[in-house]
């Protein structure tokens, strides 16, 4: 074996509270982010359900933030912003770099699952005399968001991930403060394993709070 | 007696699909408390036409009048289209009963009753009265046990019946009916037909899309059968079903006369 690869675990055992407020602030991101892109993605797919401009203003959108990459969408709230003077902070602007794509990918979730149901649903609601936006409210979107979370629990997987992104501009979440300690020794393999270890374990609790949302919001049919 | 305005008037209903024409000028009258049973082969228009009736399907002339209210125009000139608002709030009054059920599946029994008045009505209906008032229809349709159960739990028949009750909080002044038998089995078509009858004995105006022959004659005051988008045959049960004039009747019917020596 090479000599100079030993796996340092004291150094990692040094470090443990260092995570503390890198996990902190990866969940502060995460969830900011999930509840932003969530709000976002059910008005998004409200809106492509409405003949209209509003309806190709959410299409076009939807299909641009699909078809770049998130960290662009980061450089460009971070660097390209304030060159038109406006200035966040850098957890705003990875909040808003994150929602903005993830609401995309879950407008397109939620706009499944409401175009799934089927259309009696509908028609049963407004032959009751309810008035379109209140069988949208009422009746579609609570069966539409029932039914996309096995999906939106993937999706919400996939937005911790890209919660490392934002390291790119300066937020010591978990993924900085590895690099950062890695730099400082000559620990990177431990470093990197350990935050593996962060990740899959967040991860985790996330798949089975899902799994558990589904089960207590389930129906039969 | 006097004459009444009748609760449904239909004038010259003309409706296609693309260049497929379904009703080709429907003209008929509907009274107050009347039970009208359509009958027709498949593609005869008569579940399109039930449909035009509180205006789930857009009919390209003619107009639907019911209780006074014009569906699809505001004035006899056609020029101003009503507004979904107000054919929403007649849409309140006519109450649909579908071939599939169609209950609300994320909701509870009593939740599928009280949406509609709670959401249409708003917040000045008193939620006691309306959950007694749920409960009283849940008990005369046989489900009172029945009231905190999921939908999918229930037998076919019992969610027909579920859904009947549902049209029926909202207080309709005509009841529209579109196969409602269809698609139960066959021993359960019988509870959803005898809450019908009741209704019927009520004195609920009804509009009756049936295959159920039994039902026509006996509940019936009138029958209509359809044929390729027109009224071909109309009247009394049993003067229409016993002698059918028309060629295409006689053979629609020869199918029910040949099902009794089975």
């Amino acid at each position: 074996m090479n000599p100079y690869l030993r796996f340092d675990l004291d150094f990692i055992l040094r470090h443990v509270p260092d995570f503390g407020p890198a996990i902190l602030m990866t969940l502060g991101v995460f969830f900011t982010s999930l509840v932003a892109a969530f709000v976002g993605g059910v008005l998004l797919a409200i809106a492509r359900q409405i003949r209209g401009p509003l309806c190709w203003a959410a299409t076009v959108y939807i299909e641009l933030m699909r078809n770049t990459p998130s960290l662009l969408h980061l450089f460009f709230v971070f660097f390209g912003l304030p060159l038109i003077g406006i200035v966040w902070s850098p957890f705003v602007c990875g909040v808003v770099a994150l929602s903005a794509q993830h609401a995309a990918f879950l407008a397109e979730i939620i706009r499944g699952a409401i175009q799934m149901l089927s259309r009696q649903q509908r028609e049963a609601g407004w032959a009751l005399g309810l008035l379109p936006g209140k069988v949208m409210r009422y009746i579609i979107l609570p069966q539409a968001c029932r039914n996309s979370i096995p999906a939106v629990g993937n999706q919400s997987v996939l937005l911790l991930h890209d919660t490392a992104l934002v390291s790119a501009i300066g937020i010591v979440e978990i993924m900085l403060t590895a690099r950062s300690l890695a730099e400082r020794s000559a620990a990177s393999f431990e470093m990197f394993v350990t935050i593996g270890v962060i990740y899959l374990a967040l991860s985790s609790v996330l798949s089975l709070s899902t799994g558990f949302l589904e089960r207590y919001y389930a129906f039969e049919r | 007696m006097i004459k009444k305005e009748p609760m449904i008037q239909v004038c010259d209903l003309h409706k296609s699909f693309g260049d497929h024409s379904v009703l080709r000028g429907i003209t008929t009258d509907i009274a107050q408390g009347e039970v009208v049973v359509v009958l027709g082969s498949s593609g005869s228009g008569k579940t399109t036409f039930l449909r035009c009736l509180n205006f789930l399907e857009e009919y390209e002339r003619g107009e639907v009048i019911v209780d006074g209210n014009r569906m699809w125009y505001e004035d006899e000139a056609c020029t101003t289209k009503r507004s979904i608002k107000k054919i929403a709030e007649d849409r309140a009054s006519i109450g649909m009963v579908f071939q599939n059920f169609n209950l609300f599946p994320h909701l509870t029994v009593l939740e599928n009753l009280m949406l509609a008045p709670l959401k249409v009505k708003g917040s000045s209906i008193d939620k006691v009265k309306l959950k007694d008032y749920s409960m009283d229809l849940l008990s005369s349709v046989g489900l009172e046990e029945k009231w905190n159960a999921q939908p999918g739990t229930l037998s076919g028949g019992q969610q027909q019946r579920v859904a009947i009750a549902r049209a029926l909080v909202m207080k309709p002044k005509i009841m529209l009916f579109d196969e409602v038998t269809s698609a139960l089995d066959p021993e359960l078509v019988g509870e959803v037909l005898t809450v019908m009858a009741k209704l019927a004995k009520d004195g609920m105006t009804m509009v009756v899309v049936t295959h159920e022959i039994h039902f026509a004659l006996d509940v019936a005051d009138r029958i209509i059968f359809m044929d390729s988008g027109c009224v071909a045959e109309e009247g009394p049960p049993r003067e229409v079903l016993l002698k059918p004039k028309t060629e295409r009747f006689q053979t629609f019917l020869k199918r029910f006369a040949e099902m009794q020596y089975l």
